[in-house]
């Protein structure tokens, strides 16, 4: 039983290491750096397997002591490779410039290998060695990992993100001690005596080295700066900092000529996301807050009642009340930000987070809005980026269920018949992200019934623009009044029902007056040739295709390409680039590694047909199964709305049943097509019914709806977690192609988070849905025919 | 970073720097002969780390340290032109950094002002400008987002550290009439310019420059959007 449980902490380790390092990399380089480095690192799984084919006769004298040496070296690698990681003088934004970065990027690469490949070798050991038990080693190692994601998501709130790596090596070299426990009493002893090492790590920690160009770096050196508080948690490392020196007001109108009070910068991962703006009660130097485009709703008349979506620290909260409104719905996603505020900065901030007036909730925006039930005059969502829905960091995929054309729909639902929804975000040259909120209101609009363009208001500062949707159209009154105020802030105007063309473009001149020509495009019958012929993507997302921040075109590569190295690059998207390059190398290292391999196999029984046949099966299993996990943790976001909840019941959920799964296999004949037809039924039938499940649960409490969530995903995990032991069990005793097989199944789980995101930008989830279900089939015409009959002595 | 270089690398250096001008800034949209000029005078070389002085003369940013750029020779000279300076013009440069931004600005007018908050970049800079002459640099330790107010009004400003605000006291500190160039983006990743103008009754306009060849925004077949 040691053993196993060995193997379920090896499995901990891996997945708890995936997590880790995702927000280790966020804070110290950028979120989308983060994903690269470990899809690649990933590859150790690949290279375990493709090991253990080759070299595994070496090892068959060693017995157990290979697991538990590989679990003691994967420990101290994790340990080994985090301090090497922290000392290479390796910049993200450098790397256009300098082609030293891309050796760095190679090497950290080739470090994060090291102990996913130890670490998997230790699993993939125990599938060769111990064959007559597949069934129960696949369990502990899904068990292991979805406890692994539990217990590392609790972690992240609880431990420092330095002390991460020392934790994870602690659980590793546990995981030693079981693995090695049969090994005698000498072994026991030195294994627990290793426990030691990663323990006084965990006291101790290794520093983390944040790049010199993040924000908070730069903050933290200048005059008078101090770090007043941190919090850590699975959204990110919150750490508020007072400097005399650092202002925020990136929507300041120029006209503005007073004194902005003291603020303190509030950092998300080491960037700038919010500010804690100092308040002792007297209004009337807090004018600053009419001098932003996000005052335009109060210029219409006054809004009694008020949703923010985003709240970040409160800044448009402040504004909310400043402008008299009565009672104010404030969501924020980030419960450690919020409890770092309420905690320590209420005083600072003049009660702003304790207000009578003031409800705050922890959720994400767009769960909220689904599951709420009142009405608001107005509906603002500040810039989401810093806070966004979907930075959990799980799988650094960018959707966004917030900016979605459903979501739009909701929000005016939501609003009183003369309700008001704003929504801000930052200029970006070229255009991109107003002009598709701008899409997605008329798109919104004309899903209610409603004709958008005498309903429409946008203006624009010179480093953001904002949109109000009126649900009832703006009378000329409304529109005068919304005039005046951008004409006293100098605000330019971008559209409103009966703008002339020389109204436009008068304060922060463009090149060309582009958003109100947009604005006219998008309201005209020639919209949909407009959205493709425009360089960036900017038809309006969905909750199919929630990829709000998804702007770039394939046809703008040979910009970007003619602009590379020069300072402009204006047509890049990092995210799309940094995906398609990470797959690119994903594809190139499998054939290395896995292809390759297939060659120099010494044990050659099987015929190159066996060899195939298991190529295609573990693949597409690696591929399907993270296909469906993907697609759930998606659609779970909205229902509980909150990314961080939804990965770990997701994970978790998929992760134990499916071992609960393969146990049932233990002393079944290799047949694939059963559990198969299961899952092609109910991932079929969930499909089709998530959606009515999720909205008559809307309104449960989240405990119940965790529960919900499970019993929905269960029996799908149970069948999920049956072929890849069958197959398994139908290539045991050919030792080569079961190590082989375990690798397979292991990098193309990697390549499916990177392939999952890329069809559902371009065909939107249910291709996803259709991708894992056409896999799962092809798998089940692919299985190996066994080599014996499978024996029935294996029960559990 | 200003050491002394030999004869055969200083002419080396100064090809380089020719090149730099021909290809990379006159080669663009930079026809100021003032700001050719400027750009050709200046040693780049002596005002990076020793480390990156191979690299000065080429078509890119480089770091100076404390998360700080020397930016592009190009951009450089883009923003310079920007300012349309005129002998007898006063300049206020906010973000001194290496001090080759307020090096090129003293060889088109004599009243150079530059602020620079983080002390010690601001120090070594003072040493390097005074080293090459450029005495008549005004080189403060400060928070630049006050200004220099005992030296303004000034007929340009420059801020080279990217802001997610303009001051408010700069805007006062401008000269009706005068010109103020912002870049907007982080290090190494500038996407625009920012041109701020202020006309002679004291009202204040943005232009959104892109320092890049432009492409129509629209593909064939469509009016621009």
């Amino acid at each position: 039983m040691l053993f196993y449980l060995g193997i379920a902490l090896t499995s901990a380790t891996i997945l708890g290491l995936e997590l880790a390092l995702m927000r280790v990399f966020s804070i110290t380089q950028w979120h989308h750096f983060a994903f690269m480095i470990i899809s690649l690192a990933l590859l150790g799984f690949g290279a375990s397997g493709t090991f253990l084919s080759l070299f595994q006769h070496r090892f068959r004298s060693q017995g157990q002591r290979v697991p538990a040496v590989a679990a003691v070296a994967g420990s101290l690698s994790i340990l080994l490779t985090f301090w090497v990681s922290q000392r290479l003088p390796f910049s993200l934004l450098r790397i256009i410039w300098d082609w030293h970065q891309y050796g760095y990027l190679l090497l950290l690469y080739l470090l994060f290998s090291v102990p996913f490949f130890l670490l998997a070798t230790v699993v993939g050991w125990a599938f060769l060695e111990r064959q007559e038990r597949i069934s129960r080693i696949y369990f502990f190692d899904l068990a292991g990992a979805g406890i692994g994601a539990l217990v590392t998501l609790a972690a992240l709130s609880v431990l420092k993100p330095s002390q991460l790596p020392a934790g994870l090596s602690v659980l590793s070299m546990g995981a030693a001690l079981f693995l090695g426990w049969s090994l005698g009493r000498r072994w026991q002893l030195m294994l627990a005596a290793a426990l030691l090492v990663p323990v006084v790590f965990l006291v101790r920690p290794l520093g983390l080295n944040i790049s010199q160009y993040k924000g908070l770096s730069y903050a933290l050196q200048l005059p008078g700066a101090r770090l007043l508080a941190e919090r850590n948690g699975p959204l990110g490392m919150v750490q508020v900092v007072d400097s005399p020196a650092m202002r925020y007001a990136p929507e300041l109108s120029l006209n503005f000529q007073g004194t902005l009070p003291q603020r303190l910068g509030v950092y998300v991962d080491a960037e700038l996301a919010s500010a804690i703006t100092h308040f002792d009660g007297r209004w009337e130097v807090m004018d600053f807050l009419d001098y932003s485009p996000q005052a335009a709703p109060y210029r219409i008349s006054p809004r009694r009642s008020v949703l923010i979506l985003g709240a970040g620290a409160g800044t448009e909260v402040l504004a909310a009340l400043f402008h008299r409104a009565q009672s104010v719905d404030a969501v924020e996603l980030n419960g450690q930000l919020l409890d770092l505020l309420r905690s320590r900065f209420s005083d600072f901030a003049g009660g702003l987070y304790t207000h009578p007036s003031v409800s705050w909730h922890v959720a994400e925006a767009r769960g909220f809005a689904e599951a709420q039930r009142r009405t608001y005059d107005l509906i603002q969502i500040a810039p989401l980026d810093a806070f966004a829905a979907s930075s959990a960091g799980v799988f650094a995929l960018a959707e966004n269920y917030v900016y979605t054309r459903e979501a739009f729909r909701r929000y005016l639902e939501l609003l009183e018949p003369s309700g008001i929804l704003a929504v801000t975000r930052w200029v970006k040259l070229p255009p991109r992200d107003n002009l598709k909120t701008f899409a997605t209101a008329v798109e919104a609009l004309r899903t209610l019934g409603l004709e958008a363009a005498p309903r429409l208001f946008l203006l624009r500062n010179w480093g953001s623009a904002t949109l109000l949707v009126k649900k009832s159209p703006l009378s000329p009154e409304e529109v005068a009044r919304l005039k005046d105020f951008c004409e006293q802030r100098s605000f330019d105007l971008a559209y409103y029902p009966g703008i002339l063309p020389e109204e436009a473009n008068r304060f922060h001149l463009l090149e060309h007056p582009y958003y109100y020509e947009a604005a006219q495009q998008i309201l005209s019958l020639e919209r949909e040739s407009f959205y493709e012929k425009y360089r960036f993507q900017i038809r309006p997302a969905t909750d199919e295709k929630p990829y709000f921040f998804h702007f770039f075109k394939w046809e703008t590569f040979r910009y970007v390409w003619q602009d590379l190295g020069r300072q402009g690059m204006v047509f890049a998207e990092w995210g799309s680039w940094i995906q398609a390059a990470t797959l690119f190398q994903a594809a190139m290292a499998s054939f290395v590694l896995i292809l390759l391999p297939l060659f120099f196999l010494r044990e050659k029984p099987s015929a190159a047909s066996s060899r195939f046949r298991c190529l295609v099966y573990f693949s597409c299993l690696g591929l399907a199964y993270l296909f469906l996990e993907i697609m759930y943790i998606q659609k779970f976001i909205l229902f509980l709305a909150h990314p961080v909840y939804a990965a770990a019941v997701v994970l978790a959920s998929f992760l134990v049943f499916s071992g609960l799964g393969s146990l049932r296999t233990g002393g079944r004949p290799a047949t694939v097509r059963g559990p198969v037809l299961g899952i092609t039924c109910i991932a079929g039938l969930e499909i089709v019914f998530l959606a009515l499940v999720f909205r008559a649960g809307s309104s449960l409490a989240l405990g119940w709806k965790m529960v919900l969530s499970v019993v929905l995903i269960a029996p799908l995990a149970f069948f999920m977690g049956q072929p890849f032991p069958l197959g398994l069990r139908a290539i045991r005793g050919n030792r080569s192609l079961v190590a082989w097989s375990w690798g397979i199944n292991g990098f193309f789980s990697v390549l499916s988070t990177l392939l999952a995101p890329l069809l559902a930008m371009t065909w939107g989830f249910r291709s996803v849905l259709v991708a894992a279900l056409a896999l799962y089939w092809l798998a089940s015409r692919s299985l190996p025919a066994p080599r014996q009959r499978p024996s029935l002595v294996n029960g559990h | 970073m200003a050491q002394e270089v030999g004869a055969g690398e200083e002419a080396r250096y100064e090809r380089e720097r020719e090149r730099m001008v021909r290809e990379q800034i006159a080669g663009r949209d930079v026809r100021d002969r003032g700001v050719l000029e400027a750009m050709r005078r200046v040693p780049r070389h002596l005002f990076v780390p020793p480390e990156s002085r191979a690299d000065a003369y080429d078509d890119q940013p480089l770091p100076i340290g404390y998360g700080q750029t020397i930016s592009q020779p190009y951009i450089v000279a883009y923003m310079t032109q920007l300012l349309d300076l005129k002998p007898g013009m006063k300049a206020l440069e906010v973000g001194t950094g290496s001090g080759y931004q307020a090096a090129i600005l003293a060889q088109l007018i004599d009243e150079v002002y530059t602020i620079e908050i983080i002390e010690a970049l601001g120090r070594e800079a003072a040493g390097r400008l005074k080293k090459l002459g450029h005495q008549d640099v005004r080189v403060k330790i400060g928070d630049g987002y006050f200004g220099w107010p005992e030296h303004g009004p000034f007929d340009a400003i420059v801020v080279t550290a990217a802001a997610n605000h303009i001051p408010p006291p700069l805007l006062q500190q401008l000269k009706p009439g005068g010109r103020m160039a912002i870049p907007v983006g982080g290090p190494f990743q500038v996407q625009t310019l920012m041109l701020i103008t202020k006309s002679p009754d004291g009202k204040v306009r943005t232009r959104s420059l892109m320092p890049v060849r432009f492409v129509p925004l629209v593909g064939q077949g469509s009016s621009r959007p």
